[in-house]
């Protein structure tokens, strides 16, 4: 089962950087051959979840946590966008564990990564929501 | 999207799933995850085979969505329901239609979802929330 009282558990802060070379790669593997993507100027709209991966992994990792078990399948996936990330910038990207649910014999944890800039302004918020099977 | 309204459809996108393209998202976008990857792990976890990331489906639809947007700075906001496996072999069609235009806020918004050739909704409960062309960031 799920550790309900890491609610609201946050994690470290780290940042990132994507280069126009990794957007164009990330652009390339989705098909989509808009120059915006290609020449690295703007990020395809789901990108984020490469800005928010190391993130999600560590929360998932949590040993507290109880998540990192076989069988888990990705629910549910939003971005919110404050304004466009540019390739480039210098990103900072805080977890938390905004919600733990269950409903029958699923368990659903919405993990929440806030995306921000040099000067602390939100860029975006990235929630996945992830269904585990309680156990029998 | 010029002058939008409810009712409007976005071009659907139909893309034929490989395992080729599955391997080139896992390497992209860093999810290394078995289950995308390697056929023997797939199946021990439970699964038919190999399946494609959650987040390659979406980003189909992403781009099915920017392509009507003209510009992928006007997505205020997207969000979906994974509701199904998608598999090397499926033939996905990522679909939207408009749903609500509020000339006052500036926004257009959307239901999007991605199906299979058998019909089966992959991507259900697509929300997509985009800036009128007026209103850039």
């Amino acid at each position: 089962m799920l550790n309900r009282s890491l609610i609201g558990k946050k994690y470290p802060p780290h940042t990132v950087t994507a280069s126009a070379e990794q957007i164009a790669r990330f652009a390339s593997a989705i098909g989509d051959t808009s120059p915006d993507f290609s020449s690295g100027q703007q990020v395809p709209v789901t990108f984020g979840a490469v800005y928010a991966f190391k993130a999600l992994r560590g929360v998932i990792g949590d040993p507290e946590l109880h998540a990192d078990v076989p069988g888990r399948i990705h629910g549910g996936q939003e971005f919110r966008f404050q304004r466009y990330p540019r390739s480039g910038e210098t990103l900072t990207v805080r977890a938390n564990v905004e919600d733990i649910s269950e409903r029958g014999h699923l368990e659903f944890l919405v993990v929440r990564v806030d995306v921000s800039d040099a000067d602390g302004d939100q860029v975006m918020e990235i929630r996945s929501t992830l269904i585990l099977r309680k156990p029998e | 999207m010029n002058d939008p309204k409810i009712g409007d459809v976005i071009a659907p996108l139909v893309v034929d799933i490989t395992v080729e393209q599955i391997r080139a998202y896992a390497e992209a976008s860093g999810d290394d995850n078995p289950a995308h990857l390697d056929e023997a792990a797939a199946r021990a976890a439970g699964l038919p085979g190999i399946i494609a990331h959650g987040m390659f489906t979406m980003a189909l639809l992403g781009r099915a969505l920017t392509a009507w947007t003209g510009d992928a700075s006007r997505v205020r906001v997207f969000g979906v329901r994974f509701s199904g496996m998608v598999r090397p072999g499926d033939r996905l069609t990522a679909r939207g239609k408009v749903v609500a235009v509020d000339k006052a806020a500036g926004t257009v918004n959307l239901e999007l979802w991605v199906d299979n050739q058998r019909g089966e909704t992959v991507i259900s409960k697509g929300v997509g929330v985009v800036a009128l062309p007026l209103q850039p960031f």
